[in-house]
């Protein structure tokens, strides 16, 4: 039943992408982003593209699978093209009513549309490429300079840990719960919205009672453990950044700068 | 009216890279008034199968009839199914969440479409037969013992009154005194009222004490069935299952093995004792 949530799924490897260190990782991520913001033309869209397409060629992934990561935004995306459509001005193509839909704002629909796509895309294939374990480790590295300033980093990096790790199993006792209450002739899928909503109630109060159970279980296993935050705390896996991890750092800084040549010589 | 398996699989994620059968080509019939032990190794499929007799998985191919009615046909009416078949989950604790006892095993009654007082009426009775009195009624469930939210638990699927009463090992984590206890009202619903039990267990005293008919699965299939007695007679094979035979029995083998002359299916510790006793007597060690 909720087996088909593909969000911030990992797939494990062993290409490329996936042995990047995961901080760099993070930051080419986010370099990225910065260089789609860049864009101004179909020029840039292309540079960007071939950059994507690179990098997932390389993580051994299947585009279908990537593609997938769209489902969710599918809603979003007509609505920006939507918008655009009838909020601009400019060369009419029809209209209804009061609204015009314009060749111009088609244009910056379909831009604005792209623009999320490739959102989507380049950071679902950071997760798709990357153990949420990692990602968080590479996180908390990052945000570690921030600490002076009073950044709980290694606190907030466990709570990723832990929120990532226990999604699936929260999921797979909300359906337990769902089918025990469905044996006692609860029906969650018929009836109007208030009547649905109040069906949840049966669902939800053991679902919280056994969250917090877990949480409590889990503080206590991490203190028997001598689990006392992150200071002094050493790391089994040290992250060291390899030639391969500069390369890509340089590749996309490069992406960001022919972005900016690009916006200056559109003017 | 029984509930017929005819040759059912189930497939999860079927279409998926990640497909797993968890149950193939299923023959059973379980006829009324039966107590059906339902063992296997862990992963055997045992959870899959019995969330089939309710209509909670469909078969990805086979046919479930439930009183003559196919689960997942038009005009055959979940609900009336899952109100017959009654379905106690393992841990079913956790699925407690109102305010009272009472409120909490109302709600499968309220559900069928009962008025409160009605509910209420079936909720007292369920825990009359869990040997739950009035003082419960009023209380929380959250602040019961262990032994006691289990019995709540199953009070909130005999209030719903079904002839058929399926347990997913029902005293799993219950100190000695609760396992017992929730058994022996499980034997006595069956003995009284006449209600079909599925027991499905991985304590094999429990099944021998209680089921008279046992199916064994192994690896999504049926591998043997029959009584308690031919089937824990079994010993070894039983144990390359993954499974065990009662403690009697086992030593009851142990000796046939060693070249004693008594019966090998002993089922309790009184046939056990008149077994040894009766054969030392022979050998003339015993007066």
């Amino acid at each position: 039943m909720f087996g088909n949530i593909t969000v911030g799924q990992y797939l494990p490897g062993n290409s490329v992408i996936h042995r990047l260190d995961p901080r760099i990782k993070i930051v080419i991520a986010v370099l990225f982003i910065v260089a789609i913001f860049l864009v101004v033309d179909v020029f840039g869209y292309l540079v960007a593209g071939l950059f994507g397409v690179m990098a997932v060629l390389l993580s051994g992934i299947q585009p279908r699978v990537i593609i997938r990561g769209l489902r969710p935004v599918i809603f979003i995306l007509a609505l920006t093209v939507v918008l655009h459509l009838f909020m601009n001005q400019g060369r009419p193509i029809f209209s209804i009513g009061p609204l015009v839909a314009t060749w111009e704002g088609f244009r910056l629909g379909l831009f604005m549309g792209t623009r999320i796509v490739f959102l989507i895309l380049f950071t679902s294939l950071l997760t798709l490429t990357t153990s949420p374990v990692a990602l968080t480790d590479g996180l908390e590295r990052l945000l570690k300079p921030f600490q002076r300033i009073g950044l709980p980093a290694h606190e907030l990096a466990m709570m990723m840990t832990i929120a990532l790790r226990f999604i699936p199993t929260l999921l797979e006792e909300a359906e337990k719960i769902m089918k025990a209450q469905m044996a006692r002739g609860a029906d969650f899928q018929s009836g109007n919205l208030f009547a649905r909503a109040k069906s949840l109630v049966p669902l939800l109060v053991p679902l919280f009672v056994s969250a917090f159970r877990r949480a409590d279980e889990l503080a206590t296993a991490m203190e028997a453990r001598c689990y006392r935050g992150g200071k002094g705390r050493t790391r089994m896996k040290q992250l060291v950044a390899a030639p391969r991890d500069i390369a890509a750092l340089f590749l996309t800084v490069s992406l960001v700068g022919v972005m900016i040549y690009l916006r200056h010589r559109a003017g | 009216m029984p509930i017929v398996l005819e040759g059912i699989t189930h497939t999860y994620l079927a279409g998926t890279p990640m497909a797993v059968t968890a149950i193939e080509d299923i023959n059973l019939t379980i006829a009324d008034g039966t107590f059906l032990g339902l063992i296997g190794a862990t992963g055997s499929g045992k959870s899959t199968l019995v969330q089939h007799l309710n209509g909670l998985l469909r078969p990805t191919r086979g046919r479930v009839i439930v009183d003559g009615q196919v689960i997942g046909d038009k005009g055959t009416d979940l609900r009336e199914i899952r109100r017959r078949v009654g379905l106690v989950f393992q841990y079913p604790e956790y699925q407690l969440f109102e305010e009272t006892v009472l409120a909490d095993v109302s709600y499968g009654p309220r559900n069928l479409g009962l008025s409160p007082e009605e509910a209420r009426q079936r909720a007292r009775k369920a825990l009359r037969l869990v040997g739950l009195s009035a003082n419960f009624e009023e209380r929380s469930p959250f602040a019961l013992s262990g032994g006691q939210m289990r019995r709540v638990a199953l009070a909130g699927v005999l209030a719903m009154e079904p002839r058929v009463l399926i347990l997913d090992e029902p005293a799993a984590g219950l100190d000695p005194r609760g396992r017992d206890e929730i058994l022996a009202y499980v034997a006595k619903l069956h003995r009284e009222l006449g209600i079909t039990v599925i027991l499905v267990s991985h304590n094999m005293e429990d099944i021998a004490r209680y089921a008279d008919r046992v199916v064994v699965m192994s690896r999504g299939q049926i591998w043997r069935q029959g009584t308690p007695r031919e089937i824990f007679a079994l010993g070894r094979e039983l144990a390359d299952l993954g499974l065990g035979v009662p403690p009697v029995s086992q030593l009851a083998i142990r000796l046939v093995e060693q070249g004693w002359n008594i019966r090998r299916d002993v089922l309790t510790v009184d046939e056990a004792e008149e077994e040894i006793i009766g054969q030392l007597r022979r050998n003339g060690r015993v007066r």
